[in-house]
């Protein structure tokens, strides 16, 4: 392999990673909480740990705020936690930490 | 390679970690939620030390009290304990290796086991008052149940929404009566007794129940946006029905020391044959448990 061979393939992948990088950042996490929910800090704790490692935005919203209460009556959404991605229900409930990766990971296409 | 490791962080698991941490042994607490059942009680008049709290906030207290001890914490869903010559290997989303296991996994909500209910749940169904009541407003729901977390979480609702059907298939309760005769003078919450409910009907949402009077076997359609089934517990341990002995109802047999079958794991609170399901009696537990598996730690090692 000569030098401009490698050059090539490391531009290639940092182009790699700019792409997963701006991928990540169109990609929202959503987690509709209540104060009254023991299970809510989890699913809130993974939607974080998904932040840190993708670099994908994730926010909580508690059902105690107007806003958080106009989410869940667009997507009927009647219980905490519930997860969204792109507005979407993905997960009722405290979701498994893998299939929670595995959601973002596909939308990163990684 | 841990000393400890601590399955659940309600009462049990939290005191364990505080005897464990003060007697320097090293601990990993792994858990789904923190403070267990207690951070969905109401009002709680029985804990020493507090003439009343809410749940919510005396699991904030219990969490606090041990973080002081600097346990490891992590949220993780364990799936399964395995043996590995001298020690133990916990298996969740990640796997963690220990001298011993504290299992305090308590309890998990008992289903009602009819059409609908799986299909409904977080979209009108729901197992916890305190996390879901905020979304009936003014609505109309039912709760299904004859003991005091069932009549209680009536009250509660009975304050939220516009009205609350209390479903029971008994015309006793098991709930205390000063609780039955609190519920029974709240306006807005009608009683529907010697009653089930054998279907959940909705469209996206939950609409309405199908309720059957067991007596006269009677089925009539009654609308409501939301069912809160509050119908007890079972012991949260078929991660560990391989591993250790259970009784008949699945809760893992201990003796007086928090000891199972298996010498190294031990458990405590509600997920152990203890008569009494109470937030006391756990953590009672939890403090014989991390000794008991102090003094394991400490045999062994004077064994070798």
């Amino acid at each position: 392999m000569d030098e401009e061979e490698i050059k090539r393939l490391l531009a290639q992948r940092a182009m790699k990673k700019l792409d997963i990088a701006r991928r990540a950042r169109e990609i929202v996490i959503e987690v509709i909480t209540s104060p009254g929910c023991p299970y809510c800090p989890r699913a809130v704790e993974m939607a974080k740990r998904l932040t840190e490692k993708y670099g994908v935005v994730s926010r909580e919203l508690s059902t105690s705020t107007p806003e958080g209460m106009e989410k869940a009556a667009r997507h009927h959404i009647m219980g905490t936690p519930t997860v969204l991605i792109n507005d979407e229900v993905v997960f009722i409930g405290v979701p498994e930490f893998d299939k929670f990766e595995e959601e973002i990971r596909r939308r990163l296409h990684v | 390679m841990y000393d400890v490791a601590i399955i659940g962080a309600g009462p049990a698991g939290l005191n364990a970690a505080i005897y464990a941490r003060r007697k320097n042994l090293s601990v990993i607490i792994l858990a789904n939620e923190i403070g267990g059942e207690v951070a969905e009680a109401g009002e709680i008049e029985n804990y020493l030390g507090f003439k009343s709290i809410t749940g919510a906030e005396l699991a904030k207290k219990f969490e606090e009290h041990a973080k002081k001890f600097n346990p490891d914490f992590v949220f993780d869903y364990v799936k399964e304990v395995q043996e590995e010559g001298d020690h133990f290997k916990i298996i969740g989303s990640k796997e963690y290796e220990a001298r011993t296991v504290i299992v305090a996994t308590g309890r998990i909500h008992r289903r009602l086991e009819i059409p609908g209910e799986q299909e409904f749940v977080g979209k009108g169904v729901s197992y916890c008052v305190t996390c879901d009541a905020p979304f009936f407003q003014d609505k109309v729901v039912a709760v299904v149940g004859g003991g005091n977390t069932a009549v209680t979480s009536a009250q509660f609702l009975s304050k939220i929404a516009k009205k609350v059907y209390l479903i029971h298939r008994r015309d006793k309760f098991r709930a205390d009566e000063i609780e039955v005769e609190k519920a029974k003078k709240m306006e807005n919450i009608e009683f529907i007794l010697d009653s089930i409910v054998v279907e959940i009907k909705g469209e996206k949402i939950v609409k309405s129940i199908m309720v059957k009077n067991v007596k006269s076997g009677e089925v009539k359609e009654i609308p409501v946006n939301g069912v809160f089934i509050n119908i007890g517990e079972i012991a949260n341990s078929t991660f560990l029905d391989n591993m250790v002995n259970l009784n008949e109802r699945g809760e893992i047999i201990v003796d007086e020391l928090c000891r199972t079958n298996k010498p190294g794991i031990f458990a405590a609170g509600d997920v152990t044959n203890i008569r009494d399901k109470q937030i006391i009696t756990a953590a009672a537990q939890g403090a014989i448990a991390a000794i008991s598996a102090y003094d394991y730690i400490n045999e062994k090692a004077y064994k070798n």
